[in-house]
């Protein structure tokens, strides 16, 4: 247990003095693996914004407005209410009132200002309901313009399959490009950070050459380089870290500008997460490119 | 070469008189006089140790790189425990691939080797630090790390075979001694001599105690005053219980030792003589 505390302790210190003493190549290391924990980073983030999109439009999709004819009776509302929120595939039924609608509308700056130049309020109520699957649009939609509350004339119900299926369509295509880019980027980190590292236990390739004359275990040449790998993964992962966290904010707000089309949102808690995943990816990657890189010197 | 009347000084070793280093108690042995090369042939530790047994033990071993190169054909070759050896041979003739073989840098393609009780034959990588621990190995490029002092360069040895082991600068004090660089334990490699590097790389190979001490071509950069000095060191190792093996091609040093010589020519072992000089009588060349 001693000695095992002494080598750990040995391979600790002799890490810190050659990340110290190579510190130029050690930081050409770093640098090299901040940049692709970035790029990582920033790929891990977009993913995580394009599912946000598809949650929320999922979400928005197995919604549906049925807007209501001006002028029908409150009974005859009720009547469409109670039949839907006995159907087994519905999950909810809200009434919303042209009032409610009317509020609604102008909480949204634009919509708000024309309701304010018209002066009357043509906003119709709705039935909106919250339905269990989102396959269960079609059948509800078809259902209910055939009754006689709804507004026929004007605009039954909000459901509009197309923009729903190119949404769903684009965003799949989107996640596969994702995580092909993922995986290309996974094999070149390996392979440029294994290359990166391999310079830096080259130029101490005496050290090692002497650490086997003398005796030294494989594991116990190995761990010192292994610490220095993870040293260096960490402090790269802190790098891309923080510019990751610093960027995200802005570049919510200017995408969001940019892509109107997308509901993008800022999502706060997922930093805690993405760092996390950085800082692990940064140790892997470290102890892994140390790994190889070792190897070939300590088998030649 | 000098006739080596005494241990020469190396030659940008300041005031210090090498050749008054006391060699005496441990580094100089009573009945071993290093100012007398006849009387260092003695063979005192042999004569004194009737138990005698090979520590290093060849049997029909052959060695073919991969590029097709035969380094060695055949070998079979028995040297006992506190045995002095010296290995002779031109270039290429197979001297380094045998000590390569030794520590197991490489593996023989056929035969089988014994060396301090172990077989070599197929022996698993994890078991090679332990092999190794018993032997101290010196090159002629001295390969010590460069940005460390001499005393760090000694300790390395030991902190990377006993992690956090007692005693260690005390061992690395004795070591640095018995080569006679107390004096430079702070200074650097690049600030020392070559016989000196030479010297601290026999103590780095001495610190952990080996039962086999392994020289390959230890004074091939050396002058003739400072490879004389350094054999006098391996002979005071040998003394001290060391099983040496130099394999060298300073025929003035084998000649004046006059130890056991085992002469290897186009990868097969050609001579092996008790008391041996570089060439076979009448022989005009090696190789």
């Amino acid at each position: 247990m001693i000695g095992l505390l002494n080598s750990l302790r040995f391979a600790l210190v002799s890490a810190g003095q050659n990340f110290y003493r190579n510190l130029a190549v050690s930081l050409a290391a770093v640098f090299t693996m901040g940049l692709i924990l970035l790029m990582v980073g920033g790929t891990l983030l977009g993913t995580h914004m394009l599912d946000q999109v598809l949650t929320t439009e999922q979400a928005r999709a197995s919604n549906i407005k049925v807007y209501l004819e001006d002028g029908v009776s409150l009974a005859s509302i009720e009547n469409l209410r109670r039949h839907l929120a006995a159907d087994s595939r519905v999950a909810g039924v809200h009434f919303e009132s042209k009032d409610d609608a009317a509020r609604e509308a102008a909480s949204q700056k634009e919509l708000g200002d024309s309701l304010k130049v018209l002066g009357s309020n043509p906003l119709p109520a709705s039935l909106n309901l919250d339905l269990h699957r989102l396959g269960d649009l079609p059948g509800i939609d078809r259902m209910v313009r055939l009754n006689a509350v709804v507004a026929h004339d004007t605009h039954p119900t909000d459901y509009n399959p197309d923009v729903i299926h190119k949404l769903q369509g684009l965003i799949v295509a989107m996640q596969l490009i994702a995580l092909v880019i993922g995986v290309v980027l996974a094999v070149i980190s390996v392979v440029i950070i294994m290359n990166t590292i391999r310079t830096a236990v080259y130029v101490r390739r005496r050290e090692i050459e002497i650490m086997k004359l003398v005796g030294a275990t494989d594991w116990f040449v190995r761990v010192p380089f292994i610490l220095e790998g993870v040293f260096g993964g960490v402090l790269a992962a802190l790098v891309a870290s923080v510019v990751i966290s610093a960027s995200y904010k802005p570049a919510v707000t200017n995408l969001r500008s940019t892509l109107f089309i997308f509901p993008l949102t800022y999502d706060g808690s997922y930093l805690g997460v993405l760092v996390a995943l950085l800082l692990a990816a940064g140790v892997g990657l470290g102890a892994f490119g140390s790994y190889l890189g070792v190897r070939r010197f300590l088998t030649a | 070469m000098h006739a080596p009347t005494t241990v020469s000084p190396s030659r940008d070793d300041g005031d210090r008189p090498r050749d008054a280093v006391p060699w005496g108690a441990i580094r100089q042995p009573e009945n071993l006089d290093a100012s007398v090369p006849g009387a260092a042939r003695g063979h005192v530790a042999l004569s004194a140790d009737p138990a005698m047994r090979p520590i290093i033990s060849f049997h029909g071993v052959n060695k073919t790189y991969p590029n097709g190169t035969v380094a060695l054909r055949n070998v079979n070759l028995s040297i006992n425990e506190r045995d002095f050896v010296f290995l002779v041979g031109a270039s290429g003739a197979g001297k380094s691939t045998l000590v390569r073989l030794l520590i197991r840098e490489e593996a023989a393609s056929s035969g089988r080797i014994f060396v301090n009780g172990t077989e070599l034959t197929n022996l698993p990588r994890r078991r090679l630090p332990r092999l190794r621990r018993g032997i101290g190995i010196v090159f002629q490029d001295y390969k010590l790390l460069p940005r460390q002092t001499v005393a760090q360069n000694v300790a390395f040895a030991l902190q990377v075979t006993h992690p956090g082991q007692r005693h260690l600068k005390a061992k690395v004090e004795e070591a640095l001694w018995i080569v006679g660089l107390e004096d430079k334990v702070s200074k650097f490699p690049d600030e020392l001599s070559g016989g000196e590097q030479q010297r601290v790389a026999i103590a780095r190979a001495l610190v952990h105690k080996p039962r086999i001490f392994l020289a390959d071509e230890p004074t091939g950069n050396l002058d003739p005053d400072t490879s004389w000095g350094i054999v006098q060191l391996l002979l005071q190792i040998n003394h001290r219980g060391t099983t040496v093996v130099m394999a060298t091609h300073n025929r003035e040093v084998v000649d004046l030792v006059r130890r056991r010589v085992i002469a290897i020519e186009g990868g097969r072992v050609v001579r092996d003589e008790q008391e041996g000089q570089y060439l076979k009588d009448g022989e005009a060349t090696i190789g």
